[in-house]
């Protein structure tokens, strides 16, 4: 699966805090007070890990991987192939959509 | 085989250029998409402007109704937001010509564009993307691209709010630029500058009046609408350029244009 280049370097390095689950919406939300949000086409049987630092994003089709630097991956299926994932910083300013 | 004038050449006339000149000739219709099924829409969708005379120029509004992301005009109109949305997936692309109808087509002749423009806060769904050809006159994807960008500076100058911009260019892109422009056809790059200054959309669907000039009144200002600039009454331009009308000063600044340096 391809490595997502533009949002491997904007996240890698932040720690990932906690994921919220509403309806078909992920919010990971990380340590730095950014706040990522993906639109699922499926809900996921266990969003897991819920912390660890980002190492690379990986992505193909609607499947959205989130590697963690303890080697864990955190996968997920996105509603399209595009279009379902967006990024804020912690003061709300827009860093990245896809 | 079939061939098609391209600008100095003639190029192989693919099935893709094919179905446009069909289009051309006809009106575009194409099957409707599962994936377009119960799509969120910026535009309004109506048939009536895909029945137009230029629908041959519009996309299939059951393929690409438009689409947009969560944003608002101070995230699109910060420098630099369009680069940091990722890129059209190669494999989406395709799946865009397929859409459509295009199995194959000459390198250089299409785009896949965004309906709506990233930079007036369009998304890269597929209801948002479309083979627009460079070749077809008057109007193309060059064309689209002065109206994306004139919109954008609209929006971003606050005479147009972000979600009108939205709903204009996915309804119909070729009548909001003839109301943008105020024009009937594709205006060439020396005209197109003076609406750089001010413009007039949002709020004002015809040009500004053209007033006469006041005898005797020291309030009005002969306006250059070519180059932008505006001139005192004593000046040897004043009322005296090819293009331009009288306006009040205030109207002239509010408009866009400057005062000319003599």
């Amino acid at each position: 699966m391809a490595r997502n280049q533009m949002l491997t370097g904007i996240i890698k390095g932040r720690e990932l805090q906690t994921i919220v689950q509403e309806d078909q919406m992920a919010r990971l939300e990380f340590v730095d007070g950014s706040i990522m949000t993906v639109q699922l086409g499926a809900s996921p049987a266990n969003l897991t890990p819920e912390n660890g630092v980002v190492a690379a994003v990986r992505q193909a089709g609607t499947t959205l991987q989130i590697d963690m630097e303890g080697g864990e991956t955190l996968t997920l299926q996105t509603a399209e192939t595009t279009s379902c994932v967006m990024l804020r910083d912690g003061n709300g300013t827009f860093e990245y959509s896809d | 085989m079939y061939r098609i004038k391209k600008v100095g050449k003639w190029a192989p006339l693919t099935a893709g250029a094919l179905g446009i000149t069909i289009c051309l000739l006809t009106g575009c219709s194409a099957p409707s998409s599962p994936g377009s099924a119960g799509a969120t829409t910026a535009g309004t969708n109506n048939s009536s402007a895909y029945n137009s005379g230029d629908a041959a120029y519009l996309p299939d509004p059951r393929l690409t109704p438009g689409d947009t992301l969560p944003v608002t005009a101070q995230d699109v109109c910060t420098p630099g937001y369009a680069r940091r949305v990722r890129n059209v997936p190669l494999e989406l692309n395709h799946q865009v010509y397929q859409e459509y109808g295009m199995y194959h087509h000459t390198p250089r002749q299409y785009e896949v564009d965004h309906l709506i423009s990233l930079e007036l806060g369009g998304s890269n769904s597929i209801r948002n993307l479309w083979p627009q050809p460079y070749f077809t006159q008057p109007w193309n994807a060059h064309v689209k691209d002065q109206l994306e960008n004139q919109l954008h500076r609209e929006v971003c100058s606050g005479q147009i709010d972000l979600t009108l911009a939205q709903k204009e260019i996915a309804s119909d892109w070729i009548a909001a630029y003839k109301q943008v422009f105020h024009t009937d056809k594709p205006l060439a790059d020396r005209e197109r500058k003076r609406y750089r200054r001010g413009g007039f959309y949002g709020g004002s669907a015809s040009p500004p009046p053209a007033a006469a000039p006041a005898n005797g009144s020291v309030d009005q200002v002969w306006v250059n609408t070519n180059s932008g600039k505006f001139f005192q009454p004593g000046s040897r331009y004043y009322g005296n350029t090819r293009q331009g009308e009288y306006l009040a000063e205030t109207q002239a600044e509010q408009q866009g244009f400057i005062p000319a340096k003599e």
